[in-house]
């Protein structure tokens, strides 16, 4: 890998597989997200709710997606299984086992969906029909996808139920969705999600309704389906703790463009745009006992006014004059790192040594 | 905030603002024995003071807050709020003096209506809490300032809520809850969704109104370090009962029941550097049927053999902290309280996420 900290990336090559992260398998990357934009139809025009963003997730491998809310991390999973709101338009390329899917039509995208990718959707409420008993829902989901009978189909989701904890997994089939906790109905919807063995799973929020037992429960469920069966995980969530237990690296997005990426233990242990530094002060055990937290300044932007240059300008300490005309590129580092903060405020005199390894 | 508050039904002098007194609730089910989704559980919410609820997934914290609200009946015990029994009605409806009273639901979505837009919903809340609906201009000026308040955009009023990303539905929700001007919130889950700066953002503002205009919540989350910085006493629940309650500092740096310090060590750390969080060994009970003995015993770590078959009492620990658990003890009383207590190192020194 070339050292030279300046290129230029514009194109939008981000955290490819090629040029970061741990050593790429033979095959290449599982997914291959290239400058992808995505606008939606709003009732006051069209908007651009991500723009230009690009990475890349290995075989085995667990992505991190962090950022604000509303910066694009569910349209982003969204575009992949091609589910995005109607009307919404899209541009770039995202590639799955080298298949360009954008292009895909309603019937070859639903082959794709559910089968080889598998979505846990932020909403577990939209991932499961309220009046459908859970047992119809399961067995109908593994025998559409895997052509098994209904014995072995509800063998499987049994076996799922298991997997992620719900007790009484034959009561629990009986059971409308209702009729589960918030935290029980997410994992009824991770159970579903595993039941057909995708290659990859896009986990968007997957914990964030559990308790932190649960959550290390399916933390390590995901940990374990990587290293046994290989699955790559693409996990949105906004609390760095998860992130920094089970990502092997990270993207932090900020008003629908990247932010910054790279390894998490680089990112997260000495962050270089002036977002992940807010979000790190903000932690609850970065300030002072007693004293209240200490959020960022100002309040994230909205699709409707979305700010000129870079996105984080009113909001950032360090902002020049010339962030609040010119958006930042996204520039590769060394340690296949990536920053869009043309000041760089954390940056260190000697780029080379710097970002490349920590201890 | 701006508006008058019309008058409060008579409070019983010296009563807290919400007391949730030793209730059951269950929930029938279809072709399947009744789940008892809370038992035995107590709380008390004064004004001005946040009391955090944690526990595991559906050990009955949101049944327990919509228990308090007045939303769903307890078959047994009692809720007060200003010292009046709060009645349930039919359907949903809350009697006219429990607007005071009100509720963040755990699902944003789910609690505003996809048919019309956030703003109107945010001056429906406003008009309740004033007691009459808001000419044009004063309501639409009461709602920026709210959206503004939880670090919306004024603008996103005209938007309905299938155009928001999760988390800022639940700046939306927070929203119309502020809007009734409540004194007393349970809020369920309100900023899971949230970045950490904006759940610091929301946290403080909450906390900040509960310092500052006497407002007492409740609040539910699952975000341990968020509730350890705000919230003035902990109540920790394990399937259907409450384990563990105390003022906050104490609790977390000693915790006196076992479960209490399983949660503690689930916690995953922004430094863990690739290192997961404890996991919590065995399976979550199934609720038609309740283990023996103490509820925590088959996965308890510090089980004894009596733990299987005597249900435990209550403990006092030390004044107003009580853990249910057989080898509780109370702490010598020359220690009792304070934040600083003997053991204190053992968990404290832990960085937070
Ligand atoms: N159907 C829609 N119509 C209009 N705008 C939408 C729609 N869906 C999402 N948006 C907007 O697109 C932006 C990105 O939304 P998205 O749901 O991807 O955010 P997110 O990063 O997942 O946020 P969160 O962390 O809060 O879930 C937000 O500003 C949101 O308001
Ligand atoms: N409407 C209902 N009908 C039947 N059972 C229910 C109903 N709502 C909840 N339950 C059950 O009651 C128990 C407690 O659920 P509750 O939603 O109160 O849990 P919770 O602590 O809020 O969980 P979470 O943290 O996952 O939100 C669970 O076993 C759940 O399955
Ligand atoms: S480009 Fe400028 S405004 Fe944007 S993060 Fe960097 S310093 Fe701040
Ligand atoms: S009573 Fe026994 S089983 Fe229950 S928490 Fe205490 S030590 Fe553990
Ligand atoms: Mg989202
Ligand atoms: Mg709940």
């Amino acid at each position: 890998m070339s050292a030279s900290g300046d290129v230029v990336d514009r194109a939008g090559t981000g955290p490819t597989a090629g040029t970061a992260g741990p050593a790429a398998p033979a095959q290449g990357p599982v997914l291959e997200v290239e400058g992808l934009t995505i606008s939606l139809r709003t009732a006051r025009g069209l908007r651009r709710a991500v723009d230009g963003i690009s990475f890349s997730i290995d075989r085995a491998e667990i992505l991190g997606i962090a950022g604000e809310s509303g910066s694009g991390k569910t349209l982003t999973a969204l575009s992949v299984l091609g589910l995005l709101p109607g009307g919404a338009r899209t541009g770039g390329s995202v590639r799955f086992q080298g298949r360009e899917l954008l292009t895909l039509n309603r019937r070859q995208l639903r082959e794709v969906r559910g089968k080889q990718v598998a979505l846990v959707s932020q909403d577990p409420s939209t991932a499961l029909h309220p009046l459908l008993r859970v047992e119809v829902q399961m067995t109908e989901h593994v025998r559409a996808h895997l052509g098994f009978t209904h014995d072995q189909a509800r063998a499987r989701a049994v076996e799922m139920l298991e997997a992620v904890r719900i007790p009484d997994p034959e009561a629990a089939l009986a059971a409308h969705p209702h009729q589960f906790s918030g935290g029980m109905r997410q994992r009824i919807a991770i159970a579903m999600a595993l039941a057909c063995e995708p290659a990859l799973i896009l986990a968007d929020e997957p914990t964030t309704a559990l308790d932190v037992t649960v959550q290390a429960g399916i933390l390590r469920l995901l940990d374990r389906l990587r290293r046994e069966r290989g699955v790559s995980v693409m996990i949105i969530t906004h609390d760095l703790g998860v992130l920094s237990s089970v990502a092997d690296r990270i993207c932090v997005l900020y008003g629908g463009r990247m932010a910054e990426y790279g390894r998490t233990g680089d990112v997260l242990g000495a962050p270089r745009h002036p977002y992940t530094q807010g979000l790190m002060r903000s932690l609850p055990g970065a300030s002072e006992e007693g004293a209240p937290m200490v959020p960022i300044q100002g309040s994230p932007p909205s699709l409707d006014d979305m700010p000129a240059g870079c996105a984080f300008h009113p909001r950032c300490e360090h902002a020049r004059e010339r962030c609040r005309t010119v958006v930042p590129s996204l520039r590769t580092l060394p340690g296949g790192r990536g920053l869009a903060c043309d000041v760089d405020p954390f940056g260190q005199a000697d780029e080379g040594v710097a970002g490349m390894e920590r201890p | 905030m701006s508006g008058d508050r019309r008058a409060v039904p008579p409070a019983v002098p010296g009563a807290p603002l919400l007391e949730v007194e030793a209730i059951d609730v269950s929930y029938a089910r279809h072709g399947h024995s009744p789940v008892r989704a809370v038992t035995g559980a107590s709380l008390t919410v004064g004004p001005g003071e946040v009391v955090g609820l944690v526990g595991e997934s559906g050990c009955g914290k949101s049944t327990l807050g919509r228990a308090a609200v007045g939303l769903v009946a307890p078959s047994a015990g009692q809720v007060r709020y200003r010292g009046r029994p709060v009645e349930v009605l039919a359907r949903g409806a809350r009697p006219r003096w429990l607007r005071s009273l009100q509720m963040v639901f755990q699902d944003p979505y789910a609690s505003l209506n996809p048919r019309r837009r956030v703003g109107r919903q945010i001056a429906d809340a406003a008009a309740l809490g004033a007691g009459a609906a808001l000419d044009g201009k004063a309501s639409s000026d009461r709602v920026g300032e709210l959206l503004d308040r939880v670090g919306l955009s004024p603008g996103v009023a005209q938007r309905y809520p299938h155009e928001f990303s999760g988390g800022q539905c639940q700046r939306i929700a927070i929203a119309r809850a502020l809007a009734a001007q409540p004194d007393c919130i349970v809020a369920d889950e309100p900023i899971s969704a949230l970045d950490a700066s904006a759940q610091a953002q929301i946290a403080n503002l909450l906390a900040g109104i509960a310092a500052q205009s006497g407002l007492g919540m409740l609040f539910i989350s699952h975000d341990l370090s968020v509730v350890r910085k705000i919230a003035d006493r902990t109540v920790v629940m394990y399937f259907g009962r409450v384990v563990e309650s105390g003022p906050t500092a104490p609790v977390w740096a000693r915790p006196a029941h076992p479960y209490t310090r399983a949660l503690i060590n689930a916690v995953p750390r922004a430094g863990a550097g690739g290192t997961l969080p404890a996991e919590l060994p065995g399976d979550v009970p199934d609720p038609a049927r309740p283990p023996a003995g103490c509820r925590f015993h088959p996965r308890c770590p510090e089980v004894m053999d009596s733990c299987r078959t005597t249900d435990p009492p209550g403990v006092d620990i030390a004044p107003g902290w009580q853990s249910v658990c057989l080898r509780a003890q109370p702490l010598p009383a020359t220690t009792t309280g304070a934040g600083e207590v003997p053991g204190a190192a053992e968990v404290a020194g832990r960085p937070e996420a």
